[in-house]
């Protein structure tokens, strides 16, 4: 990795990671959410510092001859992970909803049920 | 025995009075009350039937279309103690005094969930080509499921015993998506299903949420949400020894 692209990726990482940390300070990000995305920053930032590391994980460990794939797999399969996650969680949340919506119309039902008495 | 007729609407204002009247002047015998279940309506439906002097239950958010309202009716009835529900449609398809018909094999202890089909008798409204063809799809797959003939598979035009009541308000906390869910989950949690003969009629007001488009598409979520009942059919039939 050539020095302009290892300085342009770490400047990219800090970038991200003070998005990622302004945005959990003012907007109360989910603790589980917030955990990923700092990880996520991190990583970013971790590729020029780490390359030979993650060039030997990808080599000697993974038998990946060419090392750039394991990026593209490896956030191939976080989108993948990430966004079942989501699903998941926009389910449960459709679920609640529902429950929380005929449960409010009852009460106001009742509400009105006893001002008539 | 405590009945509930919940009457689903949304923006219903041209046949809701109709609706309300028939089931006020025509119940046949039968002694119930009457809860119009209004999906945020945005038109006069709400007050239409206020003023005529039944409870409304009204959603403060529109949760799409009829199957938007079941879990609204299923907790009404469950925290008001009621021992039939029927659902109604405010469209004027559903007619009162085919009531009876629905009631009966669940105040006789023989049904926990009925279907009012009216394919058995081949009277009155008879749908249209399109939905029959689905309807015909999905009473075969339903029928296969379920181990017994069913011709409407479809129909809104139900009535849940204190049994299935129970089943969907306390131990099936999930959103509910179409009739065949409905009705394969209530059979794996036990509830005995049968079907009888009723009479419909084409309304005369409003649309169907059965357009062109959602002909094409209904086909698909419904086999999506099948596939998703058999998958969850232990943890179902788990409930079913709480149920008794």
């Amino acid at each position: 990795m050539g020095i302009k692209i290892q300085i342009i990726a770490v400047l990219l990482g800090l970038s991200f990671f003070t998005f990622v940390a302004r945005y959990i300070k003012k907007k109360s990000f989910n603790p589980g959410f917030s955990i990923l995305w700092i990880g996520v920053s991190l990583f970013l930032i971790s590729i020029p510092f780490a390359e030979y590391f993650y060039k030997w994980v990808a080599v000697n460990l993974l038998g990946i001859d060419d090392a750039r794939h394991i990026i593209y797999i490896a956030l191939i399969g976080f989108l993948l992970i990430y966004n079942f996650s989501i699903s998941s969680k926009i389910s449960k949340m459709s679920d609640q909803i529902q429950i929380l919506i005929s449960h409010n119309a009852y009460l106001e039902t009742e509400i009105e049920k006893k001002k008539e008495e | 025995m405590k009945i509930l007729i919940a009457v689903i609407a949304y923006n219903e204002e041209e046949s809701i009075a109709n609706t309300i009247r028939d089931l006020q002047e025509n119940s046949n015998g039968l002694d119930y009350d009457i809860v119009v279940i209004d999906n945020a309506s945005s038109d006069n439906t709400r007050q239409l039937a206020l003023s005529m002097g039944v409870a409304v239950m009204s959603h403060p958010v529109n949760t799409g279309g009829s199957m938007g309202t079941v879990r609204g009716y299923f907790q009404y009835a469950y925290k008001n103690g009621y021992d039939v529900l029927c659902q109604f449609d405010g469209d004027g398809q559903h007619i009162a005094s085919e009531l009876k018909n629905i009631v009966q094999p669940i105040a006789d202890g023989k049904a926990d969930y009925v279907i009012g089909s009216r394919f058995i008798n081949k009277v009155g409204f008879q749908s249209y080509f399109l939905r029959r063809l689905g309807i015909m799809l999905f009473a075969a797959m339903d029928s296969w499921i379920i181990g017994m003939k069913l011709t409407d598979a479809t129909s809104g035009f139900r009535a849940y015993s204190k049994r299935t009541i129970t089943f969907f308000t306390k131990y099936y906390p999930h959103e509910l998506f179409d009739t065949n869910q409905l009705m394969i989950l209530a059979h794996f949690a036990g509830n005995k299903i049968v079907e009888v003969p009723t009479v419909m009629q084409e309304r005369k007001y409003g649309e169907s949420e059965y357009n062109f488009m959602n002909a094409f598409v209904f086909p698909f979520k419904g086999l999506v949400n099948i596939l998703g009942c058999l998958l969850q059919r232990k943890q179902i039939e788990r409930i079913k020894a709480k149920l008794g």
